[in-house]
């Protein structure tokens, strides 16, 4: 890149070069010595404070002459401002506050034990700042944009210009525009007007609240889309694979997160059918059952006034509604009330033999492996198959359960997220070679997972290879 | 953007074939194998594994005919193995549950696993594949402890002409992966077309060569039916005997839906290659309605079979010989050929009908010697009709030659309705290599129903009027294998009907 011209004009252009598109870096124009020398102020916004833009600009700050366009960007990117002058050779580093840091609210549907603690804002352009801090590159591009013809709320689509497919940037560019609405209050109504598959439980696109999370997507040749006001970032193309994982999956080590993935796999699967596999084994196929193991539930159900599936569906309703209870008490309540209810209604139904133990063993290992599916929404769509699966397990005993499991594979082999099939790996996974396996069920060793997954352009997708 | 739905991958094709060639690999061998059959497997294979080579070699018919012809074969095989399908899970899972609900529901998933065109439906197969495989040998691992090895030694590698007939009929059956044609041209990957063509028949042969000689391992010559239907009451015998695999019987049924859904997916599947429109979904809407409710005729099975055997896979051959020949140009020689080869099928195993004595009851009292003294009844349609003919012999076999001994004439049980035991053979040693004579001629087993007599049990069976109600005999099977009890109708000296007998 070379050293810094003297001539402004030609930093002008450089700087449009060099951060097109990045609409989160802002330029502004300065006049100096009573307006005889005319220089250009470059920074990211957020990162730098209006209040130190207008009051010490020159002469309070912490002001470093740098001699290249190299050391400019880094300090750019870093966080300060880089002020151009005409006729001078040097740029100057203006110190700044920098990025948000700790002050930033922490993510708490996304907690991990080991990695950033930060989350989103409820701003879209801290939120972007938040991305950027982690992705220091001209390369990464924001694209702002107004929806709402009322609202007018900003929404920013973030991305590596070099890793993703144009015609993925088109295809959203052309989602976004195909509707006029009033007002965009939050991601979830911009996620849902621009699905394609709109009727699917299934989301399409990834939510997350953590920056690091949606860094890491943007490194993959995914794109992110803030929305003002939101502390919910969404993320496409995703893929069935992409809702198990979480931040920490590649902080540690393989061994550890391949267990915790085959675990939420697992728990996906009994979180949905668990309960109908109860009422499919209890009430047509008790030969699948050990003696001792039938007769002590024969013996727990005496007395108990319902049908199986009546028992499950009372109590799983039960359970919804001291979730949904939960969710919109006051936090120290809302917390207590899980547990109160839990044990009070568990309890008290057990006692009162209007459900059999087992059930209440049943339905709280269904809730928790529930709660293993790192993503709410996708965890949801698990929760709300699950009273299907029910109903066909106690219409059609495990044929039923087993139509229930194809229903769901069908299904989710006829979507596609932007064009990827959903269940990416599992199916085509030839179309990068198998390299996305690698990062699926099992979590490959960080040594071999040398290659992007099939989000990324086809001609980008090594990110890691070893120095000569 | 990055996945077209036109195109597949030599994986997915992989997949979805080798599944649905397994699937009936394992469902179908150990209902025919016994020493003498093991040369029908070889045959049945090797036909099939001509025609794959020929799928490689020749390009999949353009011409609608053709390619129509190809389908109807397809949907035949299909249709049937729904009402197999409906039958194996009402017998294992759902016995009280209706057949129609049943296989309502099964076209009701093929359908919609199809809507979607070629590359969804693939998807599928692909992701259960695994799992299909892990199941069936977790089964084979479970019954593991009952193969007898040394029974391999009595196997005899005999080519006779039953073998020949045996091979052709099961070969047809494997003509349901001969879809795999018609997506020469729509798949991607490194490997090549006939890479995957060698592939699925390796996988196939593998399988039905294994689950035959492992079946018979268990079971010997017991407890195969042949190809025949009931198919799925077969499955009784020869899968699940007993205890086996005891309560985990349901998680096997598993298994074999999941094979048999891919493989009808596949048979009803090749009107939805490419990118589905609005009028071929309503197409296959209404194929597949149509499958259903054929399905639901209880001769299904029957009828399939003989169109299969004589009309649909003879069709094919000769569509695939054509277009074969036409490649490298002798129109003359192709016509040649054909004609020679229709010619030479319809000579196969053909027999006039007055040639015929079709046979709809047989009784069976006890004669001398030890032996039987058997009675047959035949279907007529004039008042006069065909006399009774009466033997004693030890088998139905040995009655059969000699009638064609004394008429020239075959005595056919395709057509048979009932069976008259007399209650004093019941309990006869020789009655058991009677009812394992029953058991592995299918032709008796088909739909035959058993009625249990106090006085003469041919008095019965020459009656004009044959009863509608009795025991299939495949209960009565199943429960002589199982040592279980079974209940047949008691027919009394005067002609009545009082109460049931138990047995064995």
């Amino acid at each position: 890149m070379g050293e810094i011209s003297p001539i402004l004009a030609q930093n002008k252009s450089w700087v449009k070069d060099r951060f097109e598109k990045c609409d989160d870096i802002l330029n502004r124009q300065v006049f100096l010595d009573d307006g005889k020398k005319e220089g250009l102020l470059v920074y990211v916004e957020v990162a730098v404070s209006n209040l130190m833009l207008e009051e010490h600009v020159i002469g309070l700050s912490d002001v470093q002459p740098l001699k290249t366009y190299a050391e400019a960007e880094a300090a750019l990117l870093a966080g300060n401002g880089i002020l151009f002058l005409e006729g001078d050779n040097d740029v100057y580093k203006i110190s700044s506050k920098g990025y948000p840091g700790l002050g930033v609210s922490k993510a708490e549907s996304e907690k991990v034990m080991r990695g950033s603690k930060e989350g989103f804002t409820e701003s879209e352009k801290v939120n972007v700042a938040l991305i950027r801090k982690r992705l220091r590159d001209p390369r990464m591009k924001v694209e702002e944009q107004q929806i709402g013809t009322r609202s007018h709320t900003m929404t920013a689509l973030v991305y590596m210009e070099d890793l993703i497919y144009p015609k993925l940037l088109d295809t959203i560019r052309e989602r976004m525009q195909a509707f006029e609405i009033d007002g965009i209050l939050d991601s979830g109504m911009l996620e849902q007007l621009t699905e394609k598959h709109w009727l699917s439980p299934f989301p399409q696109f990834q939510s997350t609240e953590r920056p690091d999370r949606a860094a890491s997507a943007v490194l993959e040749g995914r794109i992110v889309l803030v929305t003002d006001h939101s502390p919910t970032v969404l993320i496409f193309p995703s893929d069935y694979n992409s809702f198990f994982q979480t931040s920490d999956d590649w902080y540690n080590r393989f061994e550890i997160a391949t267990f915790a993935r085959l675990l939420r796999f697992f728990a996906a699967i009994l979180a949905m059918s668990f309960p109908a596999l109860y009422v499919a084994v209890t009430t047509w196929h008790t030969s699948l059952l050990p003696t001792n193991l039938v007769l002590s539930m024969a013996d727990a159900r005496q007395g108990v006034p319902f049908p199986s599936v009546g028992e499950v569906l009372l109590m799983e309703i039960s359970f919804e509604l001291i979730r949904e209870a939960g969710i919109r008490l006051p936090g120290p309540i809302g917390n207590t009330i899980g547990i109160v209810g839990g044990l009070i209604i568990g309890q008290s139904a057990v006692s009162a033999n209007v459900v059999s133990p087992i059930v209440v063993i049943v339905v709280a290992f269904t809730a928790l492996c529930s709660f293993a599916i790192p993503n709410e929404e996708f965890a949801s769509a698990f929760r709300l198959l699950k009273y299907g699966c029910i109903f066909m397990g106690a219409w059609l005993g495990l044929y039923g359960v087993l139509l229930s499991y194809l229903w769901v594979l069908i299904h989710l082999s006829h979507l596609n997220s932007f064009g990827i099939p959903y269940l990416m790996p599992y199916v085509a996974a030839d179309l990068n070679g198998y390299e996305d396996k690698r990062d699926s069920l099992i979590r490959y060793p960080f040594r071999m997972m040398k290659q992007r997954p099939i989000f990324a352009r086809r001609d980008a997708r090594v990110k890691l290879r070893k120095k000569d | 953007m990055f996945s077209g739905n036109q195109k597949i991958s030599s994986r997915q094709l992989y997949r979805n074939y080798a599944a649905a060639f397994v699937s009936l690999g394992v469902l179908l061998p150990p209902l025919i194998m016994n020493q003498e059959h093991a040369g029908s497997l070889a045959a049945a294979l090797l036909f099939t594994g001509c025609v794959l080579v020929g799928t490689t070699v020749v390009p999949r018919p353009s011409g609608q005919a053709a390619r129509w012809l190809c389908y109807a074969q397809y949907w035949t095989i299909g249709t049937m193995l729904v009402r197999l399908t409906g039958m194996l899970i009402q017998t294992f899972l759902l016995t009280d549950t209706k057949l129609w609900i049943i296989m309502g529901w099964f076209c009701l998933f093929c359908y919609y696993n199809l809507y979607k065109g070629l590359e969804c439906r693939f998807r599928v197969s692909e992701v259960l594949f695994p799992f299909f495989l892990c199941l069936l040998c977790l089964l084979t691992v479970l019954m593991y402890g009952e193969a007898e090895g040394q029974r391999l030694l009595k196997i005899r590698l005999t080519f006779e002409k039953e073998t020949w007939i045996l091979g052709y009929e099961l070969f047809c059956w494997f003509s349901a992966v001969h879809g795999i044609w018609h997506l020469r041209g729509q798949t991607r990957g490194k490997r090549s077309f006939s890479g995957t063509v060698l592939a699925v028949w390796l996988t196939g042969a593998v399988a039905v060569a294994g689950f035959g000689l492992f079946s018979y391992c268990i079971y010997g010559d017991r407890g195969h039916t042949g190809l025949v239907y009931p198919i799925a009451a077969a499955m009784t015998l020869a899968h699940f005997p007993g205890n086996v695999i005891g309560r985990l019987d349901a998680m096997f049924i598993f298994a074999w839906i999941i094979g048999l859904f891919l493989l009808c997916s596949s048979l009803f599947a090749p009107l939805m290659d490419g990118e589905p429109d609005v009028k071929s979904k309503w197409l296959l809407f209404g194929l597949v309605a149509l499958a259903f409710g054929a399905a639901n005729m209880p001769r299904c099975v029957e009828w399939g079979q003989m169109f299969l055997y004589r009309v649909l896979t003879p069709l094919e051959l000769l569509i695939l010989l054509w277009h074969g020949i036409k490649r490298i140009g002798r129109k003359r020689t192709a016509t040649a050929v054909c004609l020679c080869l229709a010619l030479l099928l319809n000579g196969c195993s053909s027999q006039e009908l007055e040639q015929q004595s079709l046979v709809t009851a047989i009784g069976i009292d006890g004669g001398e010697n030890g032996s039987f003294h058997l009675t047959f009844g035949f279907g007529t349609a004039d008042e006069d009709g065909e006399e009774p003919f009466e033997t004693d012999s030890l088998s139905l076999q040995g009655a059969k030659t000699a009638y064609w001994e004394y008429f020239q004439k075959n005595m056919d049980f395709n057509h048979l309705k009932n069976f008259y035991f007399s209650s004093e053979i019941l309990h006869q040693e020789a009655f058991a290599g009677l009812l394992k004579e029953i058991q592995i001629n299918g032709a008796y087993s088909r739909g035959t129903l058993v009625h249990v007599t106090e006085g003469t049990a041919g008095e019965q069976a020459v009656k004009e009027e044959q009863p509608e109600e009795g025991t299939p005999v495949h209960r009565v099977l199943n429960a002589w294998y199982n040592g279980e009890m079974c209940e047949i109708p008691l027919i009394t000296a005067d002609g009545k009907y009082k109460g049931q007998v138990p047995w064995p």
